[in-house]
C-alpha cells in the first residue's frame, strides 16, 4: 500500500501542482513526505521539497539529517551536513570527515568553511590535512592547503616605507633579469612546496623552459598554480641601502623565494594581476654570484603567469 | 537646409547691436517659442551710446503684422530692460519683429528681428543621440529626436559654467557663448529637434583639485573626491549659476549628470569619508576596507559558515555606506538633481548613467528623475533585455524613471580582432584595417532595438554617432576612435524610428510591464563578500537572465531591499545565481517565501542554510558564441522543463530562438516577438567571435489566455490564429524581419466615432474626442494606439497631427487654429494604428 501511495504522489503531485499552483506545495503532510523522500525514483526537486519541510516539521530532526547527509542528492547532503554542523559544532567531526570525499562542488566548499571554523585543535588540523590531500575539488584543496599545508607568509616591507627610515631613497641601478629561458612547472595539486622545489639546490633540469608573458601564449591552457625558477648572475657589489625584486606583472597571485628564502607574497586575488610591487631582498640577495629566483604563482581565470618583466632595483 | 541658412543669418543679424542716435538696443535670450506658448516675450537692452540714464522709453512697432506701442516710465537706469510681448498663436515659422524704441530726450534707435514660432510639441518617445555633430539635421533624418552637445559633445548649457581652464573666462565671454548657444537652442526648436545638457566634473577643475587617496596614501586623480564638502558646495553653486544664468529653454528637455566617475572608486583617505562614516555609524571604518569590494568571505576571520550576515556587520554596514552614500556621488548627484529641477520647464528631466557599474544596492545615481544603463548588442543582442531588467530593479528604489542606452559602436577585441588572419578579409577591415571601434551589426542592433521597445521605457538613447553616420573629421584618423564601417546599420535604425518609435512612442512608453512571477535575485551582499555580480554587463548572474529570455521565462530583477521592503509580490519562483552570501532579513524573507511555496532554482554556491528546489550549473563560456549561445539555451529549456510542475510562463514559442516578451494593458496584451536565429555572417562572422546575421525563421507562440483578434501592429491586418479555452496559439514568420509588435484582443475592433465641434474661431482651440469599440459595441479596455492628421482649408498638414494613446477606447486631442491660419474647411482625420480604420471630419474655421 505504501508503495502505491508513493507512485501514486509522485505522480501526481506534479500534475497537481500544475493545475492548482505553488499552494500545493506550501505544505504536504509529513507522511507524504517521508514516502517522496524514501522514493528514490521521485523527481529530485520533490524530494528536496518534502526534505526541507521535514526538516521544518521535525522538532528532533536527527535521524533525518544522519541520513541526509549520505542522501544521493548533494543539495540534501549539504543542507544536512550544515544543519549537523550548526547542532553540533564539533560533535559533527564525524560527519565532517565523513564527507571529506564528497565530489559534489557545494559539499566540499561548505565542508572546509566548516573546518575552518572548528575550534583551534588537532581535530580542525586533521580535517584540513584530509581536505588538503583527498577532496575532489580543486578549488577547495588548494584552499586547505594554503591554510593547513602552506606555512609560506611573511610581511615584506619596503625600506621607503619604513617609518624609522627618514632618508631620500635614490635609485642606483636597476638590473632587468632576463625575459627568456625561466624554468616552469605546472602544480595542478598544490603540493610541490612539500618537494623543495623553491630550495636553490633543487634539480630543475626536467623543467619546461618558458619566457615572460601569459603562460597562455606559450601553449598552456590551464588555470590554477605554477612554479617558475630563474637562476641569474648578480652585478658587483655597490653602495647600497635596499635591494628590491620589482615586479611588473603577474597575473596573478604570486609567492617569491629568493636563493631558498621565502621572501613574500603578493595576494591580492584576482585584482593582482596588473598590480606591480616591489619585495625586498637586501638581506637575501648575493651580490656578484649566481641568484636563484622561484616564484609560485596562482592564476584562477583568464590569462595567468609572469606576463611582464623582473627588474632588480638597487636603492641608496 | 535652406531655412536653417535664413535662420542663421537672422540671428547673426539679431545678435549685432547698433547704434543709431546715441541709443544702443541689443536682443537677447529666446527669439523662437513654441506656438500657443504663454506669456513670452523678447528681452531688449536699450541703453544710451553715452552711458547716461534713461528716465523714460516708448518702444513701438509691428510684429507678424501687427503694431504695438509701449511705454516705460522712472527707468532711472543706464540701461533700460524691455519686453516686448509676443503673439505665439501663429502658423510655425518666422516672422519679422520691427521696433523703434525712443528715450524721453528723443533719442532713437530702430530694429528689426526674425522671431520664430516653433511647432506645438506633442507626446513622443525620446530618442537622443549621445553625442552628435553640429549637423543635427543627419540625425534627426535618421529619427533622433536629439541628442547631447549642440554642437559637439560636450557643448551644452553647463559646459560654459564648468571650466577646466586656468584662466576663468570673463562675463562678456559667458554672455558671449549664452546667445550664442541661446541662438543654436531656437535654432533646434524651429526645426523641432532637441538637446540634454551635461553637467559633469570631466569639465570642472575641481577634478584635479580634490582627488581621492588610497589606503596606502596613493592618490587616485582619475576618482575626485566627490564627498569633500568643499567638492559639493562648489558644483552646487556652479548648477545654480547655470539655472540662474543660463535662460530655461524648452530645447533643453533634460540634464545628465557626472558619467562613468564611480566606476573605480575605492575608500578614500581623505579625512571626509573617515569624519562621515564616524559620524554614521559611530565607528572607525573597518580595516578591511581597501578596495571597492570587501575581501572574499573566505578571507574574513570568523565569517560564519552559513554566510548570512547580520544587517550590522561591520563591513557589510560599511560598503553598504560607502557605495549608497559614502563616496559622495550619490548625494551629489542628488543635490544637483534638485537644483535643475526647481523651477524647471514642465517635462524637464534629470539622468544618470551608466547607473548598474554598482553592487546591487538602490541609489545609483542618487534622485535623478532617470536612471539609465547602456549596453552592448553583442554578442546576444538580448543584452539589452538584461540591463533593461536590472535598470528597472536599480529604479524600483526611489520609483525613478528608465532609460536604455544602445551602444551603435563594437570593440574589435570582441567582434573582429584586428591583425587576426581570416580565410577572406572583408572589405571594410581593408579600409579600416587597426580601427579600434566599429559600426554594430546591423541585425544586432536590429534585434536590440526589438528587444528595448519591447520593455517599457521613458526614452532611447543610442551612442556613437561616428559609427551611425560617416563623419569626416572621425574619417580622417581611421587608426582611432569611432568609425563608420557598415552603412546598412543607419538605415535599418532609420527604418525602426519612422515606422515602429515615432508612430508608437507615446504607447510604447505607457503600456505598463506585466508583474512578475519568477525574478533573479542579484545579491548586494554576495557582490560585497563574493565579488559577484554583472556590474551591468556580464557574467553567470547576466548568462542565467540570458538563458531564461531563451526560454521565454520572461524574469524581472530583483534586489534584496526589494523583498525586503516590497515583500515577493506575486513571484512565485525565485532564481537565485552566485548567491553565496546573504543579509539576515534577505535569507529569512526566503525561507519563508519558500516555506509559502515558493520555488528556489539556485546553483550550488548559494547559502548552505537554503536548500534549493531546482538546482542550475554554472555555465564558464568558451568564447565560442555558437556554442555558448546552444549551451544556454539548452540550460534555459531545462530549467523551464523542470518548472512546468510550478510554473508556467505566459507565453511559449518552444523555440529558444523565438524570445517573446508581453506588456498588458486592460483587455490588450502587447506581444512582442524576436527573431534571435543567427549564424556567422559576412561583417564579422569570419573571425568566429559573433554571430552577426540573422536567418529567415518561424514557428509558434502560444500564450495563455483567450482571444478574439491579432493584429500585427506595423502591417496594420489582423492575423491567423487559433484560440481555445485559456491558450491562443499564433503562427510567426519572419523573413525579412527580426522583430514584430502584435496586439491581441479579446474581439475585433469595430467602428469609431469622432466629436468634434462644428466651428471654431482663428486663434481658439477646440476638443476631438475619439471613441473606439469592439466589433460587439463593448467598450475597449486599455491603451490603444492612435495616429490624429489636421489638414486645413489648403489642404496642409498642420501641426497639431500627432500620435497618441486612446485610453480605454477614448482619446480627447486638443486643436489649436492659428490666428492667421486659413479660414474656411479644416479636416481631422484619426487612424487606429492597430487596424488601420480611419475616421475623419470636416470643421469650419472663421473670425
Amino acid at each position: 500500500l505504501k508503495v502505491l501511495y508513493g507512485i501514486g504522489a509522485a505522480l501526481l503531485l506534479p500534475a497537481f501542482c500544475t493545475a492548482v499552483g505553488n499552494s500545493a506545495v506550501r505544505q504536504l503532510p509529513p507522511e507524504k513526505c517521508m514516502v517522496l523522500l524514501k522514493d528514490s525514483k521521485t523527481d529530485p526537486v520533490w524530494r528536496r521539497i518534502a526534505f526541507r519541510q521535514l526538516l521544518d516539521q521535525e522538532k528532533n530532526p536527527e535521524k533525518l539529517l544522519e541520513k541526509a547527509v549520505k542522501d544521493k542528492d548533494p543539495v540534501i547532503r549539504r543542507r544536512g551536513l550544515y544543519e549537523m554542523f550548526t547542532r553540533k559544532g564539533a560533535g559533527a567531526y564525524p560527519y565532517l570527515m565523513a564527507a571529506v570525499n564528497d565530489r559534489d562542488h557545494s559539499v566540499a566548499e561548505l565542508l572546509i568553511r566548516c573546518a575552518i571554523a572548528l575550534p583551534q585543535g588537532e581535530q580542525r588540523q586533521q580535517l584540513l590535512k584530509s581536505i588538503a590531500r583527498k577532496s575532489r575539488v580543486l578549488r577547495v584543496r588548494r584552499e586547505a592547503v594554503r591554510i593547513a599545508d602552506f606555512p609560506f607568509y611573511r610581511e615584506n616591507r619596503r625600506l621607503a616605507d619604513d617609518p624609522a627610515y627618514d632618508h631620500d631613497l635614490i635609485k642606483v641601478k636597476s638590473v632587468m633579469l632576463p625575459l627568456k629561458n625561466w624554468k616552469f612547472l605546472l602544480d595542478p595539486l598544490a603540493d610541490k612546496h612539500h618537494k623543495g622545489v623553491f630550495k636553490s639546490a633543487f634539480n630543475d633540469s626536467k623543467w619546461k623552459k618558458i619566457n615572460i608573458g601569459h603562460w597562455e601564449k606559450h601553449g598552456y591552457k590551464y588555470n590554477g598554480i605554477a612554479w617558475y625558477r630563474l637562476k641569474f648572475n648578480a652585478p658587483e657589489k655597490v653602495k647600497h641601502n635596499a635591494v628590491e625584486l620589482y615586479f611588473r606583472g603577474v597575473d596573478e597571485t604570486a609567492w617569491v623565494w629568493l636563493n631558498g628564502t621565502f621572501i613574500g607574497q603578493h595576494d591580492l586575488g584576482k585584482k593582482g594581476w596588473n598590480k606591480p610591487f616591489y619585495l625586498d631582498v637586501t638581506k637575501e640577495f648575493l651580490w656578484g654570484k649566481e641568484n636563484v629566483l622561484t616564484v609560485r604563482v596562482e592564476d584562477t581565470e583568464n590569462a595567468g603567469g609572469i606576463w611582464q618583466g623582473v627588474s632588480l632595483e638597487i636603492w641608496k | 537646409m535652406q531655412n536653417m541658412k535664413f535662420l542663421l543669418c537672422a540671428l547673426a543679424v539679431a545678435a549685432v547691436s547698433f547704434c543709431h542716435a546715441g541709443l544702443v538696443a541689443e536682443c537677447y535670450g529666446r527669439k523662437a517659442f513654441i506656438r500657443g506658448e504663454k506669456n513670452v516675450s523678447l528681452q531688449v537692452e536699450v541703453r544710451k551710446s553715452s552711458k547716461k540714464k534713461i528716465s523714460a522709453l516708448r518702444v513701438n512697432g509691428t510684429f507678424a503684422g501687427k503694431s504695438f506701442e509701449l511705454k516705460f516710465k522712472k527707468i532711472g537706469s543706464c540701461i533700460a530692460k524691455v519686453d516686448i510681448p509676443l503673439e505665439t498663436r501663429l502658423i510655425p515659422g518666422w516672422y519679422p519683429l520691427t521696433f523703434t524704441a525712443v528715450d524721453d530726450s528723443g533719442n532713437k534707435i530702430a530694429k528689426s528681428v526674425k522671431i520664430g514660432i516653433a511647432a506645438r510639441r506633442h507626446d513622443k518617445m525620446p530618442v537622443l543621440m549621445i553625442g552628435g555633430f553640429k549637423e543635427f539635421e543627419r540625425f534627426r533624418e535618421i529619427g533622433f529626436t536629439g541628442q547631447m552637445g549642440i554642437r559637439e559633445y560636450h557643448s551644452t548649457p553647463s559646459e560654459i559654467f564648468l571650466f577646466d581652464r586656468d584662466k576663468l573666462p570673463s562675463s562678456d565671454e559667458i554672455r558671449k557663448k549664452i546667445g550664442e548657444m541661446t541662438g543654436d537652442l531656437d535654432n533646434y526648436l524651429m526645426e523641432n529637434y532637441e538637446t540634454l545638457d551635461h553637467f559633469t566634473v570631466e569639465l570642472s577643475r575641481l577634478r584635479h583639485r580634490f582627488i581621492r587617496v588610497n589606503h596606502e596614501g596613493t592618490k587616485l586623480p582619475r576618482i575626485m573626491d566627490a564627498a569633500d564638502p568643499e567638492v559639493v558646495r562648489q558644483l552646487k553653486e556652479t548648477a545654480q549659476r547655470v539655472k540662474k544664468e543660463f535662460p530655461a529653454h524648452p530645447a533643453v528637455i533634460g540634464v545628465r549628470f557626472n558619467t562613468e566617475m564611480r566606476d573605480a572608486v575605492v575608500p578614500s583617505f581623505t579625512g571626509w569619508e573617515q569624519k562621515a562614516y564616524k559620524d554614521f555609524a559611530g565607528v572607525d571604518i573597518p580595516r578591511e576596507a581597501k578596495e571597492n569590494l570587501p575581501p572574499h568571505y573566505s578571507q574574513i576571520a570568523d565569517f560564519p559558515v552559513s554566510r548570512v550576515v547580520p544587517e550590522n556587520h561591520p563591513v557589510l554596514k560599511y560598503y553598504r555606506w560607502f557605495w549608497k552614500q559614502g563616496d559622495g556621488w550619490n548625494p551629489l548627484n542628488s543635490a544637483l538633481s534638485d537644483i535643475f529641477r526647481k523651477n524647471a520647464l514642465p517635462g524637464f528631466f534629470t539622468a544618470f548613467g551608466p547607473g548598474l557599474r554598482v553592487p546591487q544596492l538602490w541609489g545609483s545615481g542618487g534622485n535623478t528623475d532617470i536612471v539609465y544603463h547602456w549596453t552592448y548588442p553583442y554578442p546576444e543582442p538580448l543584452n539589452i533585455g538584461v540591463n533593461n531588467a536590472q535598470i528597472r530593479a536599480m529604479a524600483r528604489g526611489n520609483n525613478r524613471q528608465i532609460m536604455n542606452m544602445t551602444q551603435l559602436i563594437a570593440y574589435r577585441n570582441r567582434t573582429a580582432p584586428i591583425g587576426q588572419k581570416t580565410e577572406k578579409t572583408p572589405q571594410w577591415v581593408k579600409e579600416y584595417p587597426v580601427a579600434p571601434y566599429i559600426t554594430v551589426a546591423p541585425d544586432l542592433l536590429e534585434i536590440a532595438v526589438w528587444t528595448q521597445l519591447s520593455r517599457q521605457t521613458q526614452g532611447m538613447l543610442f551612442h556613437g554617432s561616428a559609427s551611425l553616420i560617416p563623419y569626416e573629421k572621425a574619417m580622417k584618423k581611421r587608426h582611432k576612435g569611432y568609425q563608420y564601417t557598415n552603412s546598412e546599420m543607419q538605415q535599418r535604425l532609420k527604418y525602426l524610428l519612422h515606422n515602429v518609435v515615432k508612430p508608437y512612442g507615446p504607447l510604447l512608453k505607457r503600456i505598463p510591464e506585466r508583474p512578475a512571477k519568477i525574478a533573479i535575485l542579484e545579491s548586494y551582499s554576495s557582490a560585497f563578500f563574493a565579488g559577484r555580480g554583472t556590474w551591468g554587463s556580464a557574467g553567470w548572474i547576466w548568462d542565467t537572465h540570458l538563458m531564461m529570455l531563451w526560454a521565454n521565462l520572461a524574469p524581472a530583477v530583483v534586489y534584496e531591499e526589494t523583498l525586503i521592503r516590497d515583500g515577493f509580490g506575486d513571484i512565485e519562483v525565485l532564481v537565485m545565481p552566485h548567491c553565496d552570501v546573504l543579509t539576515e532579513k534577505t535569507f529569512n524573507a526566503i525561507r519563508k517565501f519558500q516555506k509559502n511555496g515558493g520555488i528556489i532554482v539556485a546553483d550550488h554556491y548559494l547559502v548552505p542554510a537554503l536548500t534549493p528546489d531546482i538546482v542550475i550549473e554554472e555555465y564558464i563560456r568558451t568564447r565560442d558564441p555558437r556554442k555558448d549561445k546552444a549551451q544556454l539555451q539548452k540550460a534555459g529549456l531545462e530549467l523551464k522543463k523542470a518548472l512546468r510542475p510550478f510554473y508556467t510562463p505566459y507565453t511559449d514559442t518552444g523555440d529558444p530562438d523565438l524570445v517573446t516578451w508581453v506588456r498588458s494593458s486592460g483587455d490588450a496584451d502587447y506581444l512582442f516577438a524576436v527573431n534571435d536565429k543567427r549564424t556567422f555572417g559576412d561583417y564579422w562572422g569570419m573571425y568566429g567571435k559573433v554571430m552577426e546575421k540573422s536567418v529567415p525563421h518561424n514557428g509558434n507562440v502560444t500564450v495563455s489566455r483567450s482571444a478574439g483578434a491579432v493584429y500585427d501592429l506595423l502591417k496594420k491586418k489582423k492575423l491567423v490564429f487559433s484560440s481555445s479555452g485559456k491558450k491562443t496559439v499564433i503562427p510567426l514568420k519572419f523573413n525579412d524581419n527580426t522583430g514584430k509588435m502584435l496586439l491581441i484582443l479579446p474581439e475585433e475592433l469595430g467602428s469609431a466615432v469622432l466629436s468634434i465641434p462644428s466651428k471654431v474661431r482663428r486663434g481658439e482651440e477646440m476638443d476631438a474626442e475619439w471613441k473606439i469599440f469592439y466589433r460587439s459595441g463593448k467598450k475597449v479596455s486599455g491603451l490603444l494606439p492612435v495616429g490624429m492628421e489636421v489638414f486645413d482649408s489648403k489642404g496642409v498638414k498642420t501641426d497639431d497631427s500627432t500620435f497618441a494613446v486612446a485610453q480605454n477606447g477614448k482619446c480627447t486631442a486638443k486643436i489649436a487654429v492659428p490666428l492667421n491660419g486659413a479660414k474656411g474647411k479644416w479636416r481631422v482625420k484619426f487612424t487606429d494604428l492597430v487596424s488601420g480604420g480611419s475616421v475623419e471630419k470636416i470643421f469650419q474655421v472663421e473670425d
